[in-house]
C-alpha cells in the first residue's frame, strides 16, 4: 500500500471521503474521479458499499478502505489535499448509538483530523441541519426531555464541536457544511420521515396526511446541487472555520410541499389533516435559525424543487414517477407555448413592475409561513408578554416617537406654508394664500397635540418654561393663522373688485365704455366687516401672546422660526388695522348704497394758498355701484367764467374781503378757508348756483407733488398730444408754460392735465401687483406731507381721515397750538424760494393756566423779481384758541393787523410779506387761563396729560422747521416725553416739518 | 447585521406610521361616521335679542325669531344674519356676525340691533387653546375699543383683553365706559379653551328734556 499512495503524481489530488460508502460518497467520489484525481472511500465494507466500490473503479483510482485500517491508511499516505467526513450518512442511520460506537466514530474523526492537520488538508466535515434543529429544539424547549447521551444528536454536537476546536487551536483549514435532507434520483432512502410519508402517501393513497398544521419547516437539497455545495465549499479558501447551511434557500413548509405535491401528481384528491404526532422523529423547532445558507459563499441552486421531487418519486416510487412523467410531458408544449405569449406580452413596463414586486412577494410568502409558524408557537404566557410588549411599543410610539415626528415635520410644514401664503397674499392670490393657510392650521392642530402628548418629557427634564412657552407659542400661532385667514376671506371681496376694475368712463371721453357695477363686491365687503374684525381681534391676540413669548428658551433653529412668525404677525397687524377701519366706509365712498360725486382741485404750491396752492384745475369724479359715472377735468377759471358769464355774484366772508379787497367769491379764491370742510360748503355753494342740484359728497385736494410721486413709480409716462415723456422732473416746468399761454377760455391746461391725470389712472388701475406698494407708498406718502387733503362727508370715513391727519380740517386738537395759514397775493411762484422756520415756547403755570409764544420766520431766497419768482406777498392768518388773552404781537408789515373770531378759533391777520433775499419775523404771545374755556391739558387718574398738535400747512416746504420748548412747573415728573429732549424742567425737539406732529405728554406730580 | 436589519425597519414603520397618523385626518373621517359623528357635531350656538326681536339666518335659511338654539352643528366657521324685526322698513342695517364654533363647546349671541350699525350686547365662543397647568383662558373685545372690563366685580382691565389666564369656573363679566350703557353677563371659563368675548356698547341717549330742565 506503501508503494501504492506514494507513486501518486503530484498534480493528482487526493481526496478521503470518509463514511463514503453511500449514494452522496458514492456520487462525491465520482465527480472528484471523473476530475482525475484519487479518491479513497473510507466506511464499513458491506454489500451496499462493494457495489459503489466497484462502480467507482471503472471509473478512476478509487480505493476503499473499511474504518479497521484507517489508522494504517493515514500512516501509509504521504500526501491528503481533501478529506470529506460524511457525518451525516452515519448520523442518520441510527437515531442513538452504543457507547462503542459513539467512542469509535469519535476516535475516527479525531484520527482524521490529526492526519488532516499534519497534511495541511482542507476537511469539510458533512453533518445534518436536521439534527442541528433538533439540538436547539431540545435546548429551548423546556417541554422535551434533554436527548440521550450517545444519540445521533450528541455525536453530532461532539464532533462538529471537536472539528471546531481542532480549527481553533491549530487553524486547520476545516469547514463544517451541514446538509439538508437529500433527494432526487439518486438517494436510496429519504431521511426525513415526514417527506417520507408525504411521498408515501401521494403514491399510495391518493391523499395526502398531515400530522398537526403542517408548519415545520423542512432543508431539503437535491443531491446534484449538494454535491456541487460540498466541493465549491470546500474548495474555498473563505469558507475556512465556518459553519454552513446546504440546502435550498427557500423555508419550505410540510403543507406547502403537500401542495406543491398536489400540483405534481393530479391522482392526489386532498390533503387531510391529523393530530399532531409526537415522536422524537417528527420534532422540529419553529424558531430555529440555521447557519448561514452555502448561498452566500456562491453556491447556487440548479434543480427545482419540483424536478427534485419528481426525481425522488421516480427513483423511489417508479410507478407514480411513470404516471407523473407522462403526464407532464403531454401540456408541456402548450405550457411553453403559453409561458413564451404571456412573456412576449409583458411590456417593458409590466416587466420593471414585476422586478420591483419581487421582493414583496417573497417577503409576502414568507411572512404568510412566518405568521402561521407564530400562530402555532403562541401560548397563555406568551400572549401576555406579546401584550405587554405591544402597550408598551404603542405607549412609546404615542408619547414619545410620534410627537417628537410630528413638532418636527409639522414645525417645517407650517413654515412652508405660512412662507408661500405670504408670498401668494403679496401677489393677490388670496385663494392660494388662504389654502396655504388651511394647510398650516390644520399642522399647527397637529403640533398643538402632539405637544400635549410630550408634556411628560418636559416635566421629567424640568423644562416646563420650554413647554409653557411652547404651548403660547402654537396659541398664538394658531390664533394668528386663524386671524389671517379671516381677514384675507374678508378682503377677498375688496381684491377682486380692485383686479375686476375697469372704468366706465375717463378724463378723455363722455362715452361710457361699460355699464358693469360692483355692488356685488362692495356689499359682500361690508358683510365681511364683522369677520374682518374678528380676523383683527385674532391677530390682536396672537401679538400679544406672541410678545410674551420667552425666545431664548427655545433651540436656535426654532428661535429663528419664531422670530420670522413674530415679524409676518406684525406685518400682517399693521397693514390690517387701516385696512380694517377704512373697509367699514369703502363701499358707501364708492356709492354702493348711492351715487356719491366728489370734487378734485388741482392745487399749485408754488404760489401758496390756504389748502395747499393755488387753485388751477378741478376735476369732478361720481361712483355708482363701485363704477365711475361721471368723470371731467376743466380749468378752474372756466367755472369762475361761468359765474361772470351768468352775472352770479356772491359776497366773501368778511375776512377774504378785509384782506384781498375783493367783493365777489370766486372759484379759483373758494379755499381762502384753511377747512376743507368749508372749502367745500364753499364750493357746493357756487357750483349749486352753476349747475342747480349739484351736490358735493367730498373734496379732494390735491397739488402737483402727488402727480410727481406717483411719476416717480414709473419714472415717465408718455401723454396724448406730448412729444416728450412727461417726468417727476419736468412736471413743474410744464405746468409753469402752460399756464403763461394761459387765457381764459383757451384749452391748453386743463386737456394736458387731464391726459396726465387719464394716463396715470390707466397706469394705476393696470398696475403689476409688485408696484401696489411703491404705489401705495407713494399715496400714503403724500398723505402725511398733506399734498392730498381728502374731506368726505361720511362721517366714518372723515373720522379715519382726520384721526390720520388727511382730512384737511382745523379739528378742535389743532388748538394746542397756534396755527399760521399763509397766502401769496403777488401772483407769482416763489413759495418754492421761501424757507420757514417756527419756534413754540410754551410755558406751562399750571394745569389751568399756560402760556404760549409763537414766532414764525419767513425767509425769500428768490434772487430775482422776475416771474415765476419775485416779493412775497404774503397774507397771514395766526389761529388761536377762542379763549386765548393775546398779550402780545409783532411783526406784520406796517403793524396793521385784525382779530377776529372765525369757526371757533380767534385769528389774528395781518400781512407778512418778505421782498427777495429778506427776512422777517412774526411774534404772537397769549396765554390760556383757568377762564379760559379750552383746556389744554387733562388729568387722568394721578397723569397729567398735555397732547400737543402741530398743523402743517399744506404746500409749506417739507425741510421747514419746528423747535419746541415746554416749560413746565418744577413740582412735576416727566412720565412720557413722547419722543422729547428732557433737560430740568424743561422738554425741547427741533423737526424738520414735513407733517403734522403729535406729541402726547404725561407728567404726574413729585 | 441582521441587528441593523432590524433596526432599520423599526424606523422605518415608526416613520411611515407617523406619517400616516400625522397626514390622515382621523377627526374628519370619526365626524363621518355613523353614531361616533354625534359626539363630533354636537356644538351648539343659542342667539337672543335683548329688547327687540330679530329674525336669525344661517347660511340664507331662517331659522325663527329669537330666542333661537341651534344644535348638532359641526364645528367650523359660520356667518349668522341677524334681521331686526321691526315696522320702520330702513331703520335697522342687517348685521353679519362670524362666529368659529368649537367642538363639545356652546356660543352665545345676545345683541340688540341699534340704528347707525350700533348694537349693544355680547357674543362668546370658545377656541380651543393648548393645554397649560389646568388653566382657561379669557379674551374680552369691545367696541367701542378702551372700556373698563370688571371680571367678578372687581376691576380688570381696559379692553382689549386678549388670552387672560383664568381659573376655570363661572365668572361675572362687566364692562363699561363712560358715555355707553353698561353691559353685564356670566361666562364660563374652561380649561384648555380661551373664552372669545365680544362686547357691544349702547351709547347712552341723551335726555334733551331734561338738559332743558336743567337750563
Amino acid at each position: 500500500m506503501a508503494s501504492k499512495y506514494s507513486e501518486i503524481k503530484v498534480s493528482t489530488t487526493v481526496s478521503v471521503v470518509v463514511h463514503g460508502g453511500n449514494p452522496l460518497g458514492f456520487k462525491l467520489a465520482k465527480t472528484l474521479l471523473e476530475q482525475g484525481g484519487q479518491v479513497i472511500i473510507v466506511d464499513n465494507f458491506n454489500s451496499r458499499s462493494k457495489g459503489f466500490v466497484s462502480e467507482l473503479k471503472k471509473i478512476g483510482n478509487a480505493d476503499f478502505i473499511d474504518f479497521t485500517g484507517i489508522e494504517a491508511l493515514y500512516k501509509t499516505l504521504g500526501r491528503i489535499d481533501y478529506i470529506y467526513y460524511l457525518l451525516s450518512e452515519k448520523l442518520l442511520e441510527h437515531d442513538t448509538f452504543s457507547s462503542k460506537d459513539f467512542l469509535e466514530e469519535s476516535n475516527y474523526l479525531n484520527q482524521t483530523l490529526k492526519v488532516a492537520q499534519k497534511n495541511d488538508s482542507k476537511v469539510a466535515l458533512v453533518t445534518s441541519i436536521k439534527l442541528n434543529e433538533k439540538l436547539s429544539a431540545h435546548i429551548l424547549n423546556s417541554n422535551l426531555s434533554a436527548p440521550a447521551p450517545y444519540s445521533a444528536i450528541e455525536l453530532q454536537k461532539y464532533c462538529e464541536t471537536l472539528t471546531a476546536e481542532y480549527r481553533d487551536k491549530s487553524k486547520m483549514n476545516a469547514r463544517i457544511i451541514r446538509l439538508g435532507t437529500l433527494l432526487g434520483s439518486e438517494i436510496a432512502e429519504i431521511t426525513d420521515p415526514i417527506i417520507e410519508d408525504l411521498l408515501n402517501d401521494s403514491s399510495n393513497k391518493g391523499f395526502i396526511t398531515i400530522y398537526g398544521e403542517g408548519l415545520q419547516l423542512h432543508y431539503l437539497i437535491n443531491i446534484e446541487d449538494a454535491i456541487y455545495g460540498i466541493l465549491k465549499l470546500t474548495f474555498q479558501n473563505k469558507t475556512e472555520g465556518e459553519v454552513i447551511s446546504l440546502t435550498n434557500q427557500n423555508d419550505y413548509t410540510t403543507l406547502s410541499l403537500a401542495y406543491k405535491l398536489l400540483e405534481i401528481n393530479d391522482d392526489i384528491s386532498d390533503i387531510k389533516f391529523g393530530p399532531t404526532k409526537t415522536d422524537s422523529k417528527y420534532i422540529s423547532y419553529e424558531h430555529y435559525i440555521p447557519a448561514p445558507n452555502a448561498s452566500n459563499f456562491g453556491w447556487k441552486q440548479t434543480v427545482t424543487l419540483e424536478q427534485t421531487i419528481v426525481d425522488t418519486i421516480n427513483k423511489l416510487y417508479p410507478k407514480t414517477g411513470q404516471i407523473i412523467k407522462r403526464k407532464r410531458e403531454e401540456p408541456k408544449k402548450v405550457e411553453e407555448e403559453v409561458v413564451v405569449k404571456v412573456k412576449n406580452v409583458k411590456t417593458p413596463l409590466g416587466e420593471l413592475l414585476d422586478t420591483i414586486a419581487r421582493p414583496f412577494k417573497r417577503i409576502s410568502r414568507s411572512g404568510s409561513n412566518k405568521v402561521q409558524k407564530f400562530k402555532s408557537s403562541l401560548t397563555p404566557l406568551k400572549i401576555g408578554y406579546l401584550s405587554i410588549g405591544v402597550v408598551l411599543t404603542t405607549l412609546l410610539f404615542i408619547f414619545l416617537l410620534y410627537p417628537l415626528f410630528s413638532l418636527g415635520l409639522g414645525g417645517y410644514l407650517t413654515y412652508k406654508s405660512l412662507d408661500k401664503a405670504k408670498d401668494y397674499a403679496l401677489e393677490f392670490k388670496l385663494d392660494d394664500a388662504n389654502s396655504q393657510l388651511v394647510k398650516s392650521e390644520n399642522y399647527l392642530t397637529k403640533i398643538s397635540s402632539s405637544l400635549g402628548q410630550l408634556k411628560w418629557a418636559f416635566q421629567a427634564t424640568g423644562t416646563e418654561e420650554t413647554y409653557d412657552n411652547f404651548t403660547q407659542l402654537v396659541f398664538a400661532s394658531q390664533y394668528g393663522i386663524q386671524g389671517a385667514r379671516d381677514i384675507m376671506t374678508a378682503i377677498e371681496p375688496l381684491s377682486l373688485y380692485v383686479q375686476n376694475f375697469e372704468p366706465a368712463l375717463n378724463f378723455q371721453t363722455d362715452l361710457p365704455s361699460s355699464s358693469r357695477e360692483y355692488r356685488e363686491y362692495l356689499t359682500q365687503l361690508k358683510q365681511n366687516r364683522s369677520l374682518l374684525q374678528k380676523g383683527v381681534y385674532n391677530v390682536n391676540i396672537a401679538s400679544d401672546l406672541i410678545e410674551n413669548v420667552k425666545v431664548s428658551v427655545f433651540p436656535t433653529p426654532v428661535q429663528n422660526y419664531i422670530i420670522v412668525l413674530k415679524e409676518y404677525n406684525d406685518q400682517l397687524k399693521s397693514q390690517i388695522d387701516p385696512v380694517e377701519k377704512v373697509i367699514t366706509f369703502l363701499p358707501d365712498v364708492l356709492g354702493n348704497e348711492k351715487r356719491v360725486r366728489y370734487l378734485i382741485l388741482l392745487q399749485n404750491p408754488a404760489e401758496l394758498r390756504s389748502t395747499g396752492g393755488w387753485l388751477s384745475s378741478y376735476a369732478l369724479i361720481s361712483f355708482e355701484g363701485g363704477q365711475i359715472r361721471e368723470l371731467k377735468v376743466d380749468d378752474i377759471y372756466n367755472l369762475d367764467g361761468r359765474l361772470i358769464n351768468n352775472d352770479i355774484k356772491v359776497l366773501p366772508p368778511q375776512s377774504m374781503r378785509k384782506a384781498l379787497e375783493v367783493e365777489n367769491f370766486t372759484f379759483s379764491l373758494s379755499n381762502w378757508e384753511p377747512d376743507l370742510q368749508n372749502v367745500t360748503a364753499i364750493n357746493e355753494s357756487l357750483m349749486d348756483k352753476v349747475d342747480p342740484g349739484t351736490e358735493l359728497d367730498g373734496t379732494i385736494a390735491i397739488d402737483t407733488e402727488v402727480l410727481k410721486a406717483l411719476l416717480t413709480v414709473w419714472d415717465e409716462v408718455i401723454i396724448p398730444g406730448e412729444t416728450q415723456p412727461v417726468t417727476a422732473d419736468n412736471l413743474d416746468e410744464r405746468i409753469t408754460n402752460l399756464h403763461k399761454q394761459f387765457t381764459p377760455g383757451e384749452s391748453l391746461k386743463a386737456p394736458f392735465l387731464a391726459n396726465l391725470a387719464n394716463t396715470l389712472l390707466q397706469r394705476v388701475l393696470s398696475a403689476k401687483v409688485e408696484d401696489y406698494p411703491k404705489i401705495g407708498t407713494a399715496m400714503i406718502d403724500s398723505l402725511n406731507s398733506k399734498h392730498i387733503n381728502v374731506y368726505l362727508k361720511n362721517l366714518e370715513a372723515y373720522d379715519y381721515l382726520e384721526q390720520n391727519g388727511w382730512a384737511g380740517t382745523l379739528g378742535e386738537k389743532y388748538k394746542s397750538a397756534p396755527l399760521t395759514i399763509e397766502w401769496n397775493w403777488g401772483a407769482n411762484k416763489v413759495n418754492t424760494k421761501v424757507e420757514r422756520s417756527k419756534t413754540l415756547n410754551i410755558d406751562i403755570l399750571d394745569i389751568d393756566k399756560v402760556d404760549y409764544t409763537y414766532q414764525l420766520v419767513l425767509r425769500n431766497s428768490a434772487t430775482s423779481k422776475v416771474y415765476p419768482l419775485g416779493d412775497y406777498t404774503n397774507y397771514v392768518r395766526a389761529y388761536l384758541p377762542e379763549s386765548a388773552q393775546i398779550k402780545s404781537i409783532k411783526g406784520f408789515t406796517d403793524t396793521d393787523y385784525q382779530i377776529y373770531l372765525e369757526n371757533g378759533y380767534k385769528v389774528v391777520g395781518g400781512w407778512l410779506n418778505v421782498p427777495i433775499q429778506t427776512s422777517k419775523t412774526l411774534e404772537i404771545k397769549y396765554s390760556l387761563t383757568p377762564e379760559s374755556t379750552y383746556k389744554p391739558l387733562s388729568v387722568s387718574n394721578q397723569d397729567i396729560e398735555f397732547v400737543l398738535s402741530t398743523f402743517k400747512q399744506p404746500g409749506t416746504g417739507s425741510e421747514d422747521t419746528l423747535s419746541v420748548n415746554i416749560t413746565y412747573p418744577d413740582t412735576w415728573a416727566v412720565i412720557d416725553p413722547s419722543g422729547m429732549d428732557n433737560v430740568l424742567n424743561q422738554l425741547l425737539t427741533q423737526i424738520k416739518e414735513k407733517s403734522d406732529n403729535n406729541f402726547k405728554l404725561v407728567w404726574n406730580r413729585k | 447585521m441582521p441587528n441593523l436589519k432590524t433596526a432599520i425597519i423599526i424606523i422605518l414603520a415608526v416613520f411611515v406610521i407617523s406619517i400616516g397618523v400625522f397626514f390622515i385626518p382621523f377627526d374628519d373621517i370619526l365626524a363621518r361616521l355613523p353614531y361616533i359623528s354625534e359626539f363630533y357635531n354636537n356644538t351648539t350656538i343659542t342667539i337672543t335679542s335683548r329688547n327687540a326681536k330679530s329674525e336669525v339666518f344661517l347660511d340664507s335659511k331662517s331659522y325663527g325669531e329669537t330666542p333661537v338654539t341651534i344644535s348638532d352643528l359641526k364645528p367650523g366657521r359660520y356667518t349668522f344674519k341677524l334681521t331686526r324685526i321691526t315696522d320702520v322698513s330702513g331703520a335697522y342695517e342687517d348685521r353679519y356676525i362670524d362666529i368659529d364654533l368649537e367642538r363639545n363647546t356652546e356660543a352665545v349671541i345676545d345683541l340688540e340691533i341699534g340704528p347707525n350699525n350700533l348694537s349693544s350686547g355680547y357674543i362668546l365662543y370658545y377656541t380651543k387653546s393648548p393645554v397649560s397647568n389646568g388653566k382657561g383662558y379669557l379674551s374680552v373685545n369691545t367696541d367701542p375699543a378702551d372700556a373698563t372690563v370688571y371680571i367678578d366685580g372687581e376691576y380688570a382691565d381696559k379692553a382689549p383683553i386678549n388670552a387672560y389666564m383664568a381659573n376655570p369656573k363661572s365668572y361675572s363679566v362687566k364692562v363699561s365706559k363712560t358715555g355707553y350703557e353698561n353691559v353685564e353677563f356670566p361666562v364660563i371659563v374652561r380649561e384648555g379653551y380661551n373664552l372669545n368675548v365680544k362686547v357691544n356698547l349702547f351709547p347712552i341717549p341723551i335726555n334733551i328734556e331734561e338738559q332743558s330742565n336743567g337750563e
